[in-house]
């Protein structure tokens, strides 16, 4: 199958013309041949026609010629003489007058009475031949005498009466038939059958076969096989029965053949010449085509690697291809604007125009000059989330509109660079020769946005955050100056500063929280005892008894540093981290209160988790595969969640405690005091203990403030239905308050700090034989 | 009607020859016909005789061309006689003849020949015009005296004849050869006599070539 359209073209062409030569030759072939073979028949009928006239007049003249002789008077004579010699000399005389071979008398009864002096032969049945002559009285026959073929007349001599029969012939030869052949261009072959006698104006005689056969059965080799030489028409003569004569008309085919070939040759060679032109043409033709096709291919290639300037070159075509030709042109250009269009709409920001972080990172890139000293500013909107939903997101936008608006014009005085990332922070670079005074300059700027906007008919005013970075080119890669005044707009954030002046160190402060976070993260996967727990006592005031621990988590890193836990959890929390963390605390304490069990010991254990723990639906499910796992009572778990993370979404919360109490686990409600819970809250929370922070006990034998709160709340809690853990139990008067105050348990550095399990049991090993 | 009249040919041969039982001397009528019953005219009859004749007492008798025809058709003369041939029409006439009997050639003459021709051998002569094809005539050299020519109604009439005779006939159309003559015996007074003859030969040897009027 032929791919290319070039080909198909060409191929198209050369067979359509090939067709037509075919269909004309075959045609040609088969009405010449047609044409031919009526032709030559009806030639071989003019020639039979010919023939016949010819022997007809010929006859007419025999016959003429021959009554006149015989009625001549000297001849009648010559033959009453009954003289042999007289008699013979008259034949011959009056023979040679009409040039007759053959002139015979023969008496009534059939004898033969003399002959012309040529003719020598005497026949044995010459009565019955004149009896046969007889009966076409007047008309000519054929027949053979003496191995000679003669056209014979048989006339009476009258004197008046019949008195003898004259028989004059003249003899068929070579000679005759070679005058016939110019007559009718036919081949002429007298053929006395029974005879044996063949008179024919073949030149050359066949060696082989006899004349019939030659003419019959020659063939020659033509192009197309084998093919008789001649085409034979038999015509009879008028003879005698028995000795038939006839002549064959014999048309040689020869010519025609040679013409027909020519004819042929000519058609295959015109339909060559045809063919080879149709290629050509057909090559042009579909070279015009395809050419500015491929030349459209490469624009399109080159388009495709952008270069949209590219543009076709090439001289006047077809319509349809310079249609083509302009719709590509057209769409380089298009592309190339949507390209451009996508390409700012990538590196800028659609509401602002300010380039993205990434075309910012770039444009710092390429700005940056050696030795230039630069000041990067940050710029947070405070409060912007509280405007869009308070006032609708159009308003946000319109604020961020013209904040931005405010920037751009100053940083265009100085030949800043600006950008916005984030929903609602902008960055600006300043140039620094142009700012000497960077603070001063920063300093402005910040004024001018502080300035009241009015927005949409609104009067609003907008507080800010900033943090300010400023660098030599050559010591800081734009990323890092990013990142770091990123910290030092969230420093400025966090610290309620308006702005905040990046110092040396933040940003690797910023990086090791970073670093603490990733190696948590390994911590956790690693699981090689960088991580683990610790367990602080609590005593249980009512039976005296050590029957719970709260678990607490420590980390030592690999170098040794120990980790704080509030730091590496409130980063956990922020990260995102917490929740594997957290997993990975149910799993270990679990497992610990199994092992314990084991060894006999059966002590209730409580873990503190976050808010975002139990929000996460995998949580009760991990809890609850893990108690399975160890087979541990739910109860013996206690879930330590604090008061602030109470806030958030307060129904979901309370779904998911009302979830985890189904596995039997208690709720325990940590930091009770110092967060935010209202009773109102305290009432609809499915809380099971509540923990009296220890600020409260840690000076509680000291205050009797701490007393009174501390006795209220133990109340408060009982009648609830909650127990009440004291933490931060230090000494034994404060230990005893609580007893006092009936709290349910007591837990503190007084009886132990957080100690490791074989460490716990330890201690309690030797408390217990204290007690 | 062949075989009726060969019937009643039949009857009247009966007839006749009851009619005479003896020998017979008198007048002898025939009706010469031809095979198909038709009377003949111009048949000779003659009746063998061993009188010799005196030849100076015959008279020259006449072949005259009338029309471009011989009159008569047939002559019937005596051995030793002689023809004259006047020369009716106003054209030429080279009467000539083959016969072995008189082979003669009167050469293109008009009104008379120069003399007779004197016919001593005894047959026939058949004539011939060298310029006219169409004319073929007949001359009986008789040996006998006793020699008639038939009429127009093929009847003929010899006189002083006795029973039985042996003649011969002879017909210009006979189809035997032309110089030979029927012998017949006939016993009875009156007789009918059969000569085969053919339908006489064509006359005009171009005639049917050129589609010219024939003259016979």
């Amino acid at each position: 199958m032929i791919h290319s359209l070039r080909g198909r073209i060409i191929a198209l062409c050369v067979s359509l013309v090939l067709l037509t030569s075919l269909v004309s030759l075959a045609s040609s072939w088969w009405s010449t041949n047609r044409f031919n073979d009526q032709k030559l028949r009806e030639d071989i009928n003019v020639a039979e026609n010919v023939f016949k006239q010819y022997l007809s007049a010929k006859e007419s003249l025999l016959l003429t010629a021959a009554k006149v002789l015989t009625a001549d008077f000297g001849f009648k004579q010559a033959i009453a003489t009954q003289d042999a010699d007289t008699i013979s000399s008259v034949l011959n005389n009056h023979s040679r007058r009409i040039n007759a071979d053959l002139m015979l008398l023969i008496d009534l009864s059939g004898q033969l009475v003399s002959a012309n002096t040529e003719f020598n032969h005497t026949p044995d049945e010459f009565s019955a031949l004149m009896n046969e002559l007889l009966i076409n009285a007047e008309q000519s026959n054929f027949i053979v005498l003496d191995q000679t073929l003669y056209q014979v007349i048989l006339l009476p001599v009258r004197a008046p009466r019949t008195v003898a029969y004259s028989l004059v012939g003249f003899e068929i030869n070579d000679l005759v038939a070679a005058e016939l052949k110019n007559l009718t261009t036919m081949d002429v072959s007298f053929i006395g059958e029974e005879d044996g006698v063949v008179e024919t104006s073949l030149t050359k005689q066949p060696q082989s076969d006899s004349v019939l056969a030659h003419f019959n059965n020659k063939t020659t080799q033509r192009i197309f096989g084998e093919k008789p030489v001649y085409r034979n028409r038999l015509v009879e003569l008028p003879s005698l029965p028995g000795h038939f004569v006839s002549v064959l008309l014999s048309a040689d085919l020869t010519q025609s053949y040679r013409e027909f070939e020519q004819l042929f040759f000519t058609i295959i060679v015109l339909a060559a010449i045809t063919v080879v032109i149709g290629v050509l043409a057909s090559g042009i033709l579909a070279k015009n085509l395809t050419t500015p096709l491929s030349k459209l291919t490469l624009l399109a290639q080159q388009f495709a690697r952008g270069n949209y300037k590219a543009e076709f070159v090439g001289k006047k075509q077809s319509s349809e291809i310079t249609t083509l030709v302009d719709a590509f042109n057209n769409m380089g250009n298009d592309i190339q604007e949507r390209e451009q269009q996508i390409s700012f709409q990538a590196s800028h920001d659609s509401l602002t125009g300010f380039y993205t972080r990434s075309a910012m990172l770039e444009s710092m890139e390429n700005l940056f000059v050696e030795g230039a000293e630069y000041t990067l500013v940050a710029i947070d909107i405070r409060g912007l989330r509280h405007i869009n939903d308070k006032l609708g997101p159009r308003i946000g936008d319109d604020c961020l509109k013209a904040v931005a608006e405010r920037i751009g014009e100053y940083s265009a005085h100085h030949n800043g660079v600006n950008a916005r990332i984030g929903g609602d922070e902008f960055l600006t670079l300043l140039p620094a020769d142009e700012t000497k005074q960077f603070k001063d300059a920063v300093m402005k700027l910040v004024t001018q946005l502080q300035a009241g906007y009015l927005i949409q008919s609104l009067n609003i005013t907008l507080r800010f955050s900033v943090g300010v970075v400023h660098c030599l080119s050559q010591n800081v890669s734009p990323e890092d100056l990013m990142r770091r005044s990123l910290i030092a707009v969230d420093t400025a954030s966090c610290e309620h500063k308006t702005i905040h002046y990046y110092q040396e160190g933040e940003d690797e402060e910023h990086l090791e929280r970073l670093a603490i976070i990733d190696e948590l993260k390994q911590a956790l996967v690693d699981d090689d005892g960088q991580l683990f727990m610790t367990y602080q006592p609590k005593l249980n005031i009512k039976t005296n008894c050590i029957d719970k621990v709260e678990s607490l988590i420590r980390w030592q890193r690999k170098d040794g540093q120990w980790v704080s836990p509030e730091l590496f959890i409130d980063l956990a929390e922020q990260s995102g981290v917490i929740v594997e963390l957290t997993s990975w605390v149910v799993k270990t304490v679990v497992s610990q209160v199994a092992a314990w069990q084991q060894q006999g010991i059966t002590m209730q254990a409580a873990i503190n988790v976050s808010a975002q723990d139990i929000a996460y639906p995998s949580f009760y499910s991990h809890l609850a595969k893990q108690l399975e796992k160890h087979a541990v009572n739910g109860r013996l778990i206690t879930i330590e969640l604090t008061e602030r993370d109470m806030i958030e979404n307060e129904e979901q919360g309370i779904k998911a405690l009302e979830n985890l109490k189904t596995l039997g686990v208690k709720i325990s409600l940590d930091d009770y005091g110092v967060g935010q819970t209202s009773l109102g809250r305290l009432k609809s929370l499915p809380i099971d203990e509540l923990k009296l922070d220890k600020c409260f006990i840690l000076q509680l034998d000291q205050s009797r403030q701490d007393q009174y709160i501390v006795q209220s709340t133990v109340t408060l809690g009982h009648q609830l239905g909650f127990s009440v853990v004291a933490e931060g139990v230090e000494n034994k008067d404060s230990l005893d308050i609580l007893v006092q105050n009936k709290c349910d348990y007591a837990q503190g550095y007084y009886l132990s700090r957080p100690l490791k399990s074989e460490q716990f049991l330890q201690w309690l090993e030797v408390y217990n034989e204290a007690s | 009607m062949t075989f009726f009249s060969h019937c009643a040919r039949t009857v009247c041969s009966f007839v006749v020859l009851c009619c005479s039982a003896n020998a017979f001397a008198g007048d002898i009528s025939f009706t010469v016909r031809d095979q198909f019953g038709k009377p003949l005219a111009d048949a000779v009859i003659e009746l063998e005789s061993n009188a010799n004749l005196p030849s100076t007492q015959l008279p020259i008798a006449i072949m005259d061309q009338v029309d471009k025809q011989f009159s008569p058709n047939v002559l019937v003369i005596q051995q030793g006689q002689s023809v004259d041939f006047p020369n009716s029409d106003n054209i030429r006439h080279h009467v000539y003849s083959f016969s072995s009997a008189k082979p003669f050639n009167i050469r293109l003459y008009a009104d008379r020949p120069e003399k007779p021709e004197l016919f001593d051998n005894s047959g026939v002569v058949v004539l011939g015009c060298n310029i006219h094809d169409s004319m073929v005539g007949y001359i009986y050299v008789a040996n006998s005296a006793n020699t008639l020519k038939t009429a127009e109604d093929g009847k003929v009439q010899l006189k002083g004849i006795t029973l039985p005779a042996s003649l011969t006939i002879w017909h210009p159309n006979q189809t035997s050869e032309i110089n030979k003559k029927l012998s017949v015996t006939v016993t009875e007074q009156v007789a009918d006599i059969t000569i085969n003859t053919n339908e006489p030969a064509p006359r005009n040897t171009f005639g049917e070539m050129f589609k010219a009027d024939n003259d016979s």
